[in-house]
Formats: C-alpha cells, structure tokens, sequence
C-alpha cells in the first residue's frame, strides 16, 4: 500500500492555495495558532513514529481497513457497470470522520493542548472527536447549530455520554456555518491551550490538506482491494461533497490516474433552482471567502452566504473546501447533484437489494451510481464511497418515508414516559 | 493628506489620546444609525468606525454578531451602506473608515470597493480578515493607498516579533491591537500583561498604536492614553443603545461618549 502521507500534483503551494482558492484568511488572533499548527503537521508527516502511531489507532481502535463491497445484487438489478461499497460506515463511530480526528487528537497531543473543540452538523464529525476526546483525555466542547442539535438527537446524547460538552448555537441560520462560526471564536479566546479540530477539508491552511491527508486512507485501501476483485483500477469513483473530507479521502490517491473518472454529488436539496433550497455550490455558489478560506459558497449578490437546505446535515453548508474548486477547475472531478428525493430513493434501494443503510450524505453518492451504472457495460466498475452508516437518520428517514407505525411508536415513548411521571 | 493622518498628527499635538467609536450600519435600523454616527461625531469621536453588516462575522462577538444579524434581516444591502456613508462623511468633520469583512469587498470587486469608498469620502478600511499573507493575490493594500484609503493592520498578544516585523512593513496611518485573546465584547478589567504587550510591540512598530476589544469605561481610556494613541470603543456603544429606552438612547449614547472623551485628556 501507498505511504500514509502521500503527494499529489493537485496539492496546495506553500501558503495553502489550490490555484486561485484555498489560503488564511483569518483575523490576526488566530494567526499564530495556524502557524504553529502547520508547522506541528509538518514535523509530525515527516515522522514515521506519528504514521505508525496513527496506523495502528486505524487498526485497533477504528477498525481499519473497511471492506470494499462488491454490490452484486444492485449492479445486477441496475444491469450495468459493477458497483463497489468502499464501507466506511463500518468505522467505528460510523463514518469516515473518525479518520481525521484520530489524525488531529494524536497532532493536539504532540502538541501539547489539553482542550479540543469542534463543529458539527450531523454530529458525525462532533461525535467522532468526542470519542477522541474521550480516548485521549481531552476536555471537549462541541459547537452545533440549534437546528441541527434538533435533527440529531441521537449524536448529541452520544456525544453527551462521552463526556463532551455540546453548546448549541442560536445565532445565524442555525446550522453549521453558524457552528463553524462559534467555534473559531472559542478558539480564539482558548487558543494557547486548545487544539480546534475542523471537521472537513476547508477552513483556513493547513486543514483543507491536512484533513485530506489524515484522510487519504480510505483511498490508499480502495486502490489495493479493487485489485481483489479483479480490476487494476476503478474506472469511476463517486462521492457525496459537503466540505470534501470523504470525496477528497477516496479521490487522492487517484489524482494523479487520468484512467480514473472522479465523480463528487452535491446536495440538490429540493432542487437547485432557488438559492437556499438546496447546498450544491457548484450549482448557483461563485468564488468567495469566508470562515478563512478562499472557495466557492452560495451566496446573494453582496456576498452575504444564504440559507441552504439538504436532507442530509452534513452536506447542508454552503461553502466547499478548496481543492474540490480546483479540482474542477483543473478539469479532474466532475460535479453533480442528487436531490433530498433521489438520495432517500437511493438509502431505500440499497437497504433492499444489499442490506445495507447508508448515511443520507452517502445516499447522494449511491443516487449518481444508480443513474450512471445503466449507462456502462458491465466489465467496467464504479467504487462509491459509503462515508457512513444510516443509522443516525433513523427519525429524518423515517419521516421521509412517511412510516406511520414509527410515529406510532414515539408517541408510546411519550405516553410511557408521562404515564411514569404521574405514577 | 489624508484625514487620519492628519488627525494623528493633530492628537500628538494636543497631547491628547484618540478616540475611535463604532457602530454597525441598519442597527438597529438605517436611519437611526445614521444618528448614531452623527452623534458619535458630536460627542467627541475623533474617528468613526462603521460596519457594514456581514453574515459571517468571525472577529466579532455576540453583541456585534446579533447587531450584524438584525441589519440583515431587515435586507440591508452594500450599495444602501455605501450612500448612507457617504451622507455620513458629508456630515462629520472626522475620518471615516468601514469595517467589514473581506468577502463583501471582495464580491464587490476590491478595487471598485476602494474606488466606491473614496468617493462616499472615506479615509480608511478595517478588515479584520484580509491578512497581509494573501495581499499578493488580493491588491487591497495596493487598491486602498491608490484611493487614498488607510488600509488599516491588526496585531494580538499572539503575534511574533517575525510577524511584527512584516506586519510594520504594510502599516499606514496606525495599527489597531487586539487586547487580548479574546473576541469583541465589554469586560470590566483590560488584561494584566496589555501595557507590556503594548511596550513589545512599540519595539517593532513606530507607528501610532489604538486598542480595541473590551474597551468601555473612562478609565480603560486612561489607561490606554499611557501607552497608546488610539482606544477603539465598540460593542460598548451598541450595548448603551440596547439598554438605554428607545427616547433617550440617541442621548444617552452621546453623553457616553462624552464621558469617554473627558478621558482623553493626559
């Protein structure tokens, strides 16, 4: 397999652009701390004690590597190319966001912080770095947009019993970029003793790259275990694109493989028509720069970032990270959308023909597999990155599919619970 | 010249420190904004600085962030703040310099941004974001000295003397240092260790200094006439407004910042 930490021809230059994008565009507070931040990651990349460290947190306590999954019953159905599950959900925690907080816990450890912050939306990113936090004994607080803390009960109870702090946010719109928002802010004012841990590939250098890296395992793992099943490299790869953490984790160590087509899947929301019915940059967003990073965002004609929508929380944002921009802009990554409609379609067609339910974000990416399959013959293959597990959008799918007999049984929870209050 | 480097020159002369007051445009609507800037000038201001409201405000905290929030629900836009600042420049004496962040610039296209701003009659830019590390790629530094525009630079506690060193390089006018680690709002003590940070600083950089972040009461201003030009008074004015009864918050705003001004004197 590939070393752990691994260049491309499509990384950033020494200031953390990709081309026209990327860069530190933060407030003089926050300087220091990027800098001594960038400087720590590039020792640790340079240390083969850090990669081993950091392999065998993979190993034995994430459960590295996942499996690639050959779906044969959905490309039988589908009756085209062979579709390929890169299952991170099987992560511990259930998604691919582990990855890059096992990668900065044992950076903000080297480093010496006692206190990690983070900011969610689903809560897959707060919940993977409370279990961090956990594991290595840092006092934690998680940053969640209210709207958000109220789609994901579930993460934040999780989060709550591993013992971090998760502070909703109240201001803007409610939703990350509020979170993102709150927690540059805590850190700030914390900065000497806390280590900020950004949830995907954006913000301010060096996280966009190094968050890429921590992640680029999913891709490493992909390129051996498709030799497996018998194919010297996928020809299409496809993933869902919030900020870019699992799209440019699988994406990176076939950047530099022309053969390989690369496929990113916004989120459509209720179609990309209107500005703030959906979060697919690409399809309405232009250049800004925002939350300390030059990229593309949805935005009015000011420069004010609009409200988003997306069924899935972690791709409900309106800014991408930066190398995704340039990706595109290099010609290497096509960019497409699914809507909240086609991914709940895609979780249901899945769930029935593979037994298996993937994240709503990763649903966007098995929605494009489904519409491109048809399409190829069935010698070529398509890999899709499930970045995590359902079972987190229990109550969101449950809605969506207008299951009566769960409300049914919400309202017995309810009723048991007031029936023990009275008693 | 221009007018903030002539207010400086003026502020040495009489020996007395610089008062920068702020307020955040369309909060808590336009027109009354407008009165508070004319009454920030009346007061004493020696210069005004005026947000144009953004919806990602990373530097500022819950008082600026929510004055930020409320202009905007209210549909504010760049063009509107820009015509209210220029009749605001048209009734002060004092230099004017707008606050923002850098994607309103940048949307707005950096180099109209500079060209719109001097003809509303504005002296300087405050963007707390544009960094001089991204000045290769952005011109804004460039943009605003060729219109006439102070360009201002930021320091911290946390900036290294390499920086200080790089950062005197870009400075115009005067620098504004953050006064401790901290986002925008009002506390009651300044940080022990300010006057020694100051006096680092003032090894590095031979320009005239003012100090934001916390700033509120007569005697921070005292204590910020020992070791610096400029105190730079923000949320502490939005939160005069916010408990003040709508009657007489225009009033109470002026005498605050009256109280301010007497401290000001060395």
């Amino acid at each position: 397999m590939k070393e752990l930490f691994f260049k491309t021809s499509y990384d950033a230059d020494d200031r953390g652009h990709f081309g026209a994008y990327g860069g530190r565009y933060v407030p003089e507070m926050l300087m220091p701390a990027l800098e001594e931040l960038e400087k720590a990651y590039d020792d640790a990349r340079r240390d083969p004690g850090f990669a081993r460290d950091l392999t065998d947190l993979y190993h034995h306590f994430s459960g590295r590597p996942t499996p690639l999954y050959h779906a044969q019953n959905l490309s039988r159905q589908l009756g085209g190319a062979q579709i390929f599950i890169k299952n991170e959900g099987l992560n511990h925690t259930g998604a691919h966001k582990i990855n890059h907080c096992l990668g900065q816990a044992l950076l903000a450890q080297r480093m010496g912080k006692k206190r990690i912050i983070a900011e969610t939306g689903a809560g897959q990113h707060g919940l993977a770095t409370a279990t961090v936090a956990a594991r290595f004994g840092f006092e934690c607080t998680v940053f969640m947009g209210e709207v958000d803390v109220a789609r994901q009960r579930p993460n934040v109870f999780w989060m709550e019993q591993l013992g971090t702090e998760v502070r909703p946010v109240g201001f803007g719109s409610r939703t990350l970029k509020d979170a993102v928002n709150a927690a540059l802010k805590d850190w700030i004012a914390t900065v000497e003793t806390t280590h900020y841990i950004i949830g995907s590939c954006l913000g301010p250098h060096p996280y966009p790259s190094m968050n890429r890296d921590f992640q680029a395992i999913v891709g490493a793992e992909v390129e051996d275990q498709i030799q497996d099943h018998g194919f010297p490299k996928p020809d299409y790869v496809i993933a869902c694109v919030g900020g870019g953490s699992n799209s440019l984790g699988i994406f990176n160590a076939f950047l530099d493989d022309p053969e390989v087509h690369l496929i990113g899947v916004e989120a459509g929301g209720k179609g990309v028509e209107k500005l703030g019915d959906h979060a697919a940059r690409f399809e309405g967003g232009r250049p800004g720069v925002v939350e300390g990073y030059k990229s593309f965002f949805l935005q009015d004609t000011d420069g004010q970032l609009t409200h988003t929508h997306s069924i899935s929380a972690g791709l409900d944002y309106a800014g991408v990270g930066p190398q995704i921009v340039y990706l595109k802009d290099r010609g290497r990554l096509h960019l497409t959308y699914a809507t909240d409609e086609q991914a709940i379609a895609a979780f249901r067609m899945l769930a029935s023909t593979e037994g298996i339910l993937p994240a709503l974000e990763s649903s966007h990416a098995v929605a494009e597999a489904i519409k491109l399959a048809p399409t190829l013959p069935q010698k070529k293959s398509i890999v899709v990155n499930l970045s995590g597990r359902g079972d987190k959008d229990i109550f969101i799918v449950a809605e969506a599919v207008k299951d009566s007999k769960w409300l049914d049984f919400l309202q017995s929870v309810i009723d048991r619970e007031k029936q023990s209050d009275t008693k | 010249m221009n007018k903030i480097s002539e207010r400086l020159d003026q502020l040495k002369t009489s020996n007395t420190t610089g008062l920068m007051t702020h307020l955040v445009l369309g909060y808590p609507d336009m027109p009354t904004s407008i009165e508070i800037a004319r009454t920030l000038a009346r007061g004493g201001a020696d210069f005004l600085e005026i947000q144009i409201p953004f919806s990602d405000p990373v530097a500022d905290g819950p008082t600026i962030m929510t004055a930020n929030q409320t202009a905007l629900d209210r549909g504010i836009t760049v063009p509107e703040c820009l015509r209210a600042i220029s009749e605001i420049c048209e009734q002060v004496d004092i230099p004017v310099l707008i606050m923002s962040y850098y994607n309103l610039v940048f949307s707005y296209g950096t180099a109209e941004f500079c060209t719109a701003a001097q003809k509303s009659g504005v002296s300087g830019l405050i963007i707390p974001d544009m960094p001089i590390e991204e000045e290769q790629d952005e011109l804004l530094f460039q943009h605003a000295d060729e219109h006439d525009l102070i360009n201002i630079t930021f320091v911290s506690p946390a900036t290294s003397k390499v920086r200080l060193e790089k950062i005197a390089t870009f400075t115009r006018g005067f620098t504004y240092c953050f006064s401790t680690y901290g986002i925008t709002g009002s506390r009651t003590e300044l940080d022990s260790h300010l006057a020694s940070y100051i006096g680092e600083v003032r090894k590095h950089l031979d320009l005239p200094l003012g100090i934001g972040f916390g700033i509120k009461t007569p005697d921070h201003i005292r204590q910020i006439g020992k070791i610096a030009d400029i105190a730079i008074v923000g949320s502490a004015i939005i939160d005069q407004y916010n408990t003040a009864s709508p009657d007489h918050a225009l009033q109470q705003i002026g005498s605050y910042v009256g109280s301010l001004k007497a401290a000001t004197r060395r």
